[in-house]
């Protein structure tokens, strides 16, 4: 039963990934395991709950914060062995795997699109293509894991704007379009709403079909279950009708990219 | 079963209640009518009160995790918040704390047989219910009694009789009378995005979220940390309803949130649970200190 009580759960290990994100590792003590593009309720004791996306869970629950307000800020703050409440897993999560799938991550979009990459190699499949934008080569999430998944998958990276040292693409994320192996692949799209409607505009010059572009919404989803009303876009709430949408399917709400 | 009772028992009826239950009603505070816990069945007043007894299933602040239920009686509740609950249980019948305190109210519904000054509730399903345990209805000198749940039928209640169904039919005859029904045929598909008007009624909403406080339908809450998780009513009016960090907020501007409050009650809503998300209970238009009033906005809802 979904529920709006926080279970305990302890901090396993805190990873500083860039000047402003922290990953955190939590011990798994819920009923129910993710699927990917799922998320939780992470309740910081003092503070308040935050929903966060899912990036991991072999050992634990692994979750990227990017500190941006008051939540994120006192998370930023917690050390490995601290206690946590947590809720969850909820939304629908992204689509099966079904054929060729290219994911476009910008900035913190990146670590919900791990959750569909990990879990989907896991299972064996090579199938999926990665477009990733960051703001500053600094900015950039898992490099380690990134060059990793390069072994398997088509990885390509994009930064706002480059430094001394970055020989990659500059530009956003759209300007790495070009790489996008099959038109007829299903693409999901993860990060800023900017972000997302300039990529569904470029999408669809490209002849990609509404129907296979995929929406990883965020809003305030303060209960997770569709009973606070904090997160709808139109008639549906983000929390449990999304947080993934079909393009096609919410397109004509005026609400979806504000 | 249907029964009546004597007006004047019924203060003996609410007294054996109280022997048993916490009863609610409403009852003169001062020069107020409120629903609050009765002490007697002398302090009961059948009178529609400016806020509902939705506190009795719903509190508007608790401490999660800490939530109480215990048996109710909510007698002299009206039929349109009580149709109002029958809603809540359709989004909130989920929720294991709501729905714990649910079971545990009983609702005794009392018919209105004269129209409130903004009430439109003839509009949806009028004054008077198919789904109730005990429903009242004044014919005189008798209350007309419906019950579905006769483990409340009290000793002083008679059979009802053919006249007095006759009274109570020509009640609400006169009641529909008076209180026409507005056409709301399509309402759903009429109602517009980009109607002028919530950019109208901005300029002169001062976004107190009175509406929303008053309304029987209104189920969204807020849930913050003080020393603990609460949650609390809010109001999709206040600009922090839908403000995420780093200042992102879908809904930035006052329009966008009338918007969404008159498109969920009248349009989302109902697409996903083919009703509308109100009673006509009028007490949004009664409560509004600039007189936004919803019959208007049905009223001018596109061809």
């Amino acid at each position: 039963m979904k529920s709006m009580v926080p279970v305990n759960t302890r901090i396993i290990d805190v990873f500083e990934e860039t000047n402003d994100v922290k990953s955190f590792l939590l011990e798994n003590n819920l009923d129910e395991d993710p699927l990917p593009g799922q998320f939780y309720e992470i309740y910081v004791r003092g503070a308040g709950e935050i929903p966060i996306s899912i990036a991991s869970w072999r050992d634990g629950l692994l979750f990227s914060v990017k500190r941006v307000g008051y939540v994120t800020e006192r998370l930023h703050g917690m050390k490995k062995g601290d206690i946590l409440g947590i809720r969850g897993p909820f939304g629908n999560g992204f689509p099966e795997h079904r054929r060729h799938t290219v994911l476009i991550a910008g900035g913190i979009g990146l670590p919900p699109a791990r959750s569909y990459i990990e879990y989907w190699l896991s299972k064996g499949s090579r199938n999926m293509q990665l477009l990733y934008g960051a703001r500053t080569p600094s900015d950039i999430v898992y490099r380690r894991i990134l060059q990793e998944w390069s072994n398997y998958i088509d990885v390509h990276i994009t930064v706002d704007k480059g430094d001394k040292e970055w020989k990659g693409n500059v530009g956003v994320v759209t300007t790495i379009f070009h790489r996008i192996k099959d038109r007829e692949s299903d693409f999901i799209i993860i990060g800023p709403e900017i972000m997302m409607k300039f990529s569904v505009m470029e999408l669809k010059k490209l002849g990609v079909s509404e129907d296979n572009i995929y929406l990883s919404m965020e809003r305030k989803m303060k209960c997770g279950f569709g009973i606070c009303g904090h997160c709808n876009i139109g008639r549906y709430y983000v929390c449990k009708d999304g947080p993934v949408f079909k393009y096609s399917l919410i397109k004509d709400i005026p609400e979806v990219f504000h | 079963m249907i029964y009546k009772i004597k007006k004047d028992l019924l203060k003996k009826y609410i007294d054996g209640l109280l022997e048993k239950y916490e009863v609610w009603g409403p009852k003169k505070i001062g020069n107020d009518t409120v629903f609050s816990k009765l002490k007697s069945g002398e302090e009961f007043i059948d009178a529609r009160t400016l806020l509902g007894p939705k506190e009795s299933i719903y509190p508007i602040k608790e401490k999660i995790g800490e939530m109480e239920s215990k048996e109710i009686i909510v007698m002299g509740i009206k039929s349109c918040d009580l149709r109002a609950y029958r809603m809540l249980d359709d989004v909130l019948g989920i929720d294991e704390f709501y729905s714990s305190r649910r079971r545990n109210v009983h609702f005794l519904n009392f018919v209105c047989t004269e129209p409130c000054e903004y009430g439109f509730c003839s509009t949806f399903f009028g004054p008077r219910l198919d789904e109730y345990e005990m429903q009242f209805t004044d014919i005189g000198e008798y209350y007309i009694v419906e019950s579905k749940n006769d483990k409340l039928i009290g000793r002083d209640f008679e059979n009802a009789t053919e006249d007095d169904l006759k009274i109570l039919e020509s009640k609400m005859r006169d009641f529909y009378n008076k209180m026409p029904p507005m056409n709301i045929e399509n309402l759903h598909k009429k109602i517009s995005w980009d109607d002028p008007r919530y950019r109208e009624f901005s300029k002169r909403c001062i976004s107190c979220g009175a509406c929303n406080f008053a309304c029987p339908t209104c189920f969204c809450f807020d849930t913050y940390d003080d020393d603990g998780l609460y949650r609390e009513w809010d109001s999709c009016i206040l600009s922090g309803f839908t403000r995420m960090a780093g200042n992102v907020n879908p809904r930035n501007t006052l329009d966008l949130r009338l918007r969404q409050r008159f498109m969920h009650k009248l349009r989302y809503h109902y697409e996903n649970f083919s009703y509308y998300l109100c009673t006509g209970c009028g007490r949004c238009i009664e409560v509004c200190p600039v007189r936004i009033d919803i019959r208007d906005f049905i009223r001018g809802v596109g061809p």
